[in-house]
Order: structure tokens, then sequence, then C-alpha cells
């Protein structure tokens, strides 16, 4: 099923043709702030089936904690996260889940690093979860 | 009590003094595409404790579904939102929970717009909750 997103201005767009690999809720301080909102989503899919369609993103990058840089994609003119590209990581990538146009099923979600959960949110009790970084 | 926030990459950041008026999250498409999650979280504050205090932001402007003006503000190097400022509202600024230094509770968090809310996620039994926009 392919799959479009795009920014919330619609200048940069993207499609994703491949079946994703998994679904992660990520609750730590990098996630916060990149999503200005609780937790970050991350919605892996292989880069083969990945393709820019509309608009040029800008790359932000950082250092993760493991000291491979995360290249961030955003949108220039409305500032909104789309994907990141990891490096070593040459087969996936990880869109933003609110960036798609579906909405995804949260229930479906891996949440990680809920060390860093902000006080007051719930998560679904059936959830895989890991207090960290997962093995 | 000042607080403090800033985008991901530190170029931009502000201070808070000013009481906020509440903790709101917000499950409209507008705020799942902003947030690149789940929803966003909107912490407005009176405009008078609030101050830039490093870095320039960037605005985008889109109008509201009432038609008003809202004027964005994001960090030009790493694309985070920082705050929303409403036409309609000169002495407030709305700020991105996720921006703050200091975790939010969302036990106090009101939520809107919990029709298009994702399936699966939860909102505690006892939270405020509006399917749309809440009435003034």
């Amino acid at each position: 099923m392919t799959r479009t997103g795009g920014c919330q201005c619609g200048a940069v767009r993207y499609e994703s043709t491949r079946a994703p690999v998994a679904l992660y809720v990520c609750h730590c301080l990098e996630c916060r702030k990149q999503s200005a909102s609780a937790f970050g989503m991350s919605f892996i899919v292989p880069r083969a089936g990945f393709r820019l369609i509309a608009g040029e993103p800008k790359r932000w990058t950082r250092r993760a904690d493991s000291g491979r840089h995360v290249h961030c994609f955003f949108c220039p003119i409305c500032g909104s996260r789309l994907w990141h590209e990891r490096e070593g990581v040459a087969d996936s990538l990880s869109i933003k889940a609110g960036s798609l146009d579906e909405p995804v099923d949260f229930s479906a979600a891996i949440h990680i690093w809920t060390l860093r959960k902000l006080p007051g949110l719930g998560i679904p009790e059936a959830a895989v979860q890991f207090p960290g970084e997962p093995d | 009590m000042t607080r403090t926030g800033r985008c991901q990459c530190g170029a931009v950041r502000y201070e808070c003094a000013s009481e906020p008026f509440a903790v709101i999250a917000c499950h409209c498409t507008e705020c799942r595409k902003q947030s690149a999650s789940a929803f966003g979280l909107s912490h407005p504050v009176a405009r008078d404790g609030f101050r830039l205090i490093k870095g320039i932001p960037s605005f985008w402007s889109r109008l509201s579904g009432s038609g008003i003006e809202i004027r964005c503000a994001f960090c030009p190097d790493c694309g985070s939102r920082l705050w929303d400022e409403p036409q309609d509202a000169p002495d407030i600024v709305v700020l991105k929970g996720g921006s703050l230094d200091e975790p939010l509770d969302l036990a106090e968090a009101i939520h809107i717009w919990t029709r298009s809310k994702l399936p699966g996620v939860i909102i505690p039994a006892g939270a405020k909750q509006f399917p749309r926009e809440p009435e003034e």
C-alpha cells in the first residue's frame, strides 16, 4: 500500500510504497523537543520504497548518544519535521508518523524511553515498552 | 516562576515569567502535522512575561478554521516549532508544550478535537475533553 505524507503547509511531500517495519513512540528529551509535544513518533519504512514527490526539505544533523549522526529533514517554510536518516543504517528510514496523511494506529506502537515520559500521560496496558533504548 | 524553553538544536531560546492559563492537548489534523507526532501540546501564557532570549525564529502563517491568522514561530536551523501567536489575541502567546525545558504535567491537560484523535491514544478518564473546539 502506498502511503503519502507531508509537512503542515504542504510544500514538502513524500510517498512510501513498502510495508512499514515498526512504529515507535519515543519519550526521550530529544523527541519531546523535536515534536514540541509529549513524545516523538517514528514509523520505520524501507528506504527502497521512499521517494520525495514535492519540495525540497532542509537538513539538520545531530549526534545521537551512540555517537552516530542523525540527519533530520524538515520543511524550511513551516518547520514541520518529516523524516530522519541514521548514519550507518542504509536500508530504512524513520518517517515522523504525524506527517503521514493517513492516521497511524497508536495502539500498535512500541514505547521507548518511558523513563522520560511526561507525568500524566497514559500508555496502553498491552503496549510493548522499554525504559530506555531497546536492546 | 520563570520557565525557559528552546528548540531541539538550542539556536532559539525563550523565557516565560507569566503563569500559564492551561495545558491543551489538541488532536486536530493541523496539530498532528505540526508536531509530526500524535497531537499538539499548547500552553497559552500572557505575552507580558514572555521574552525571546536567544536567536531569531522564522514565522509561518496559517488561517485557523475560524479564519483567524496564526503566526507560528519555529527554529530556522532545526525546524522545531516553538510558539504560536493567534492574531485575534495579541496579549497571548501559545507555547508549544514540548519546547519547555521543564516537563509539563499532562494529568491536568484539556483534550480538544478528540473526534480526530489517533486510534489507540488514551485520554485519562477524568480529563476534560471536547470533540471539537471548546465553546467560548
